[in-house]
């Protein structure tokens, strides 16, 4: 009948999705996702550690320029160095802890529904097991 | 939210995913889920804010005035764009109204944190 040829189906399409495939967002780190948050948050942290020290290396650097009364033009290069760093650890940080994101399209999660969870589960089963009094 | 799957004849072809093109039928390809926009919303925010907070004290540490700290600003998004871009494995549909959306969404809102901490790393570097 064709309500058991659809149960076969949906129960082989389960199966093809019950086989680990990572999602196609995770491309920032190869690992899968246990191991992978510690160096996001490590990055993270990296980052602002790196931030404050960068600011306490420019303010040393503007108070040098004014005791030896130069003129504040550029920053110099290590200080640049370290501000790019600062942006790429941060961002990279906070992609991989942030933006997963969810599919929208309510076809997406509707698509993988089977009959079986059409039918109304388990409690609607019913049992005739008690013999007549 | 329960909706009623309409369940076609099964083509060969067709994946579940795509949509009908036949106009008499509803196309459900554009039915979106509330809950799931609003929770992508937040974290596109949460990282856009984040960053800007961050190029923001990085471009008050290194000395940006005027323009260039705007430039700066614009820049560091558009990197945070690719950056998402390539997490989503540059297919932005499944996950956003429109594709565009994952390059302008919420830039404005990060625009005011970048210019707070400008101004306030700024101050703290060059000023006191």
């Amino acid at each position: 009948s064709t309500r058991l040829r659809s149960r076969s189906v949906c129960v082989s399409r389960a199966r093809q999705e019950r086989q680990l495939c990572p999602p196609p967002g995770s491309a920032l780190l190869p690992s899968h996702m246990g191991v992978g948050r510690r160096f996001y948050k490590l990055a993270v942290a990296a980052s602002v550690l790196l931030l404050a020290h960068v600011t306490v290396c420019a303010i040393q650097h503007r108070e040098y320029l004014k005791a030896m009364q130069q003129p504040f033009t550029y920053p110099p290069v290590e200080i640049v160095l370290q501000c790019a760093l600062v942006l790429v650890l941060g961002a990279w940080g906070v992609l991989g802890l942030q933006a997963n994101f969810v599919p929208i399209r309510t076809t997406t999660h509707l698509a993988k529904q089977t009959v079986d969870s059409l039918d109304g589960g388990p409690e609607w089963v019913h049992f005739n097991t008690r013999p007549l009094r | 939210v329960f909706c009623l799957v309409l369940r076609r004849r099964p083509s060969p072809h067709a994946p579940a995913m795509e949509p009908p093109s036949e106009a008499a039928d509803v196309d459900f390809s554009e039915v979106f889920a509330g809950d799931k926009i609003a929770f992508n919303n937040s974290k596109l925010n949460y990282c856009r804010v984040f960053v800007a907070i961050l190029s923001g004290c990085v471009a008050g540490v290194l000395g940006l005035t005027g323009l260039s700290g705007f430039v700066a600003f614009f820049a560091t998004a558009l990197l945070l764009s690719a950056g998402l871009y390539v997490k989503v494995g540059c297919q932005p549909k499944p996950f956003f109204k429109t594709p565009s959306d994952i390059w302008f969404d919420g830039v404005m809102q990060a625009m005011l944190s970048y210019i707070l901490f400008w101004t306030l790393f700024y101050d703290i570097v060059h000023i006191y």
